[in-house]
């Protein structure tokens, strides 16, 4: 058997938030761009760019062309549709989920607050009688 | 017997969502209010009630019982309790609701914090996500990345 790989894609390439705000400077262009403009953009060094942009590559969200000496990048946007979607429904499903985890506990928290209160006042009624 | 070894038509995919509250609660409490709402007092991000089973210890299943006379013939397997430590710690793993080849884990820690209790989930994932699955989702984006929403809409419109 072969030798299991570190494999990456879409899902696992913008979980690096680097690789979102790269993808979102190429959706604001909204079209070809060379890595000059890229770096120009984000004020990064190049060589990180360059880096990220060839995870992005190597997943199919970013296509490149070579135009003359320049490579022009630009985003196969449609690619994230459903690496969106199907995190976006746990996200929401899980937001929800521990708020109400929040709620039950803090609403369990002061219930049995009370009733402990309740039960030493009582006691305390009962030696104040004696 | 025919076996297709590689095919275009499914994608392997994963995701991993990583959340934390801080709860005004016990670490008990807290744990106790956990297994009630992943359990009997469930309910969908839409208000309907979705009550499912854990049973609390090692191996136990956490499933969805669609038998009215419960007799436990049909259901949702969603996981099993892989670790359980109460009040600090809880896995399950399992298919969770996707119906189709995945595998999901799902770890609560709890942690006492000033007056209360930090939860942290971490669900990790990995599936075999069917072309017809990813065609058939729904619009709707809602995600952060509005800019690249828009684009990619354009772009889906123009095809």
């Amino acid at each position: 058997m072969a030798p299991a790989t570190a494999t990456i894609d879409a899902f696992t390439a913008i979980a690096e938030p680097r690789r979102r705000d790269l993808i979102g400077v190429l959706a604001e262009a909204d079209g070809e761009r060379d890595v000059t403009w890229i770096v120009g953009e984000l004020g990064w060094p190049q060589p990180q760019v360059s880096k990220h942009l060839g995870v992005l590559r190597r997943v199919g969200l970013v296509s490149v062309e070579r135009r003359g000496r320049q490579r022009m990048y630009s985003l196969n946007a449609e690619r994230l549709r459903p690496v969106y979607e199907w995190v976006k429904a746990y996200e929401r499903f899980w937001d929800d989920h521990l708020q109400r985890v929040k709620r039950r506990a803090e609403r369990l928290e002061q219930s049995r607050q009370a009733a402990v209160d309740r039960n030493e006042s009582a006691c305390k009624e009962r030696e104040d009688d004696r | 017997m025919t076996t297709t070894a590689a095919t275009d038509s499914a994608e392997i995919h994963t995701l991993e969502i990583r959340r934390d509250i801080f709860v005004a609660a016990s670490q008990a409490i807290a744990f106790e209010a956990v297994l009630e709402e992943l359990g009997p007092g469930g309910v969908l991000p839409d208000g309907t009630p979705f009550p499912m089973k854990v049973e609390p210890w090692p191996g136990g299943r956490w499933y969805r019982d669609l038998d009215e006379m419960g007799g436990h013939k049909a259901g949702h397997l969603w996981g099993h309790v892989q670790v359980i430590k109460a009040p600090s710690l809880l896995e399950l793993v399992g298919p969770m609701p996707m119906s189709f080849p995945a595998v999901n884990h799902v770890q609560y820690r709890l942690k006492p914090e000033a007056e209360g209790t930090r939860v942290s989930l971490v669900h990790t994932a990995m599936g075999l996500i069917p072309q017809d699955f990813r065609d058939g989702m729904p619009d709707g984006w809602e995600h952060g990345l509005s800019r690249v929403k828009l684009i990619a809409e354009r772009k889906a419109a123009i095809k």
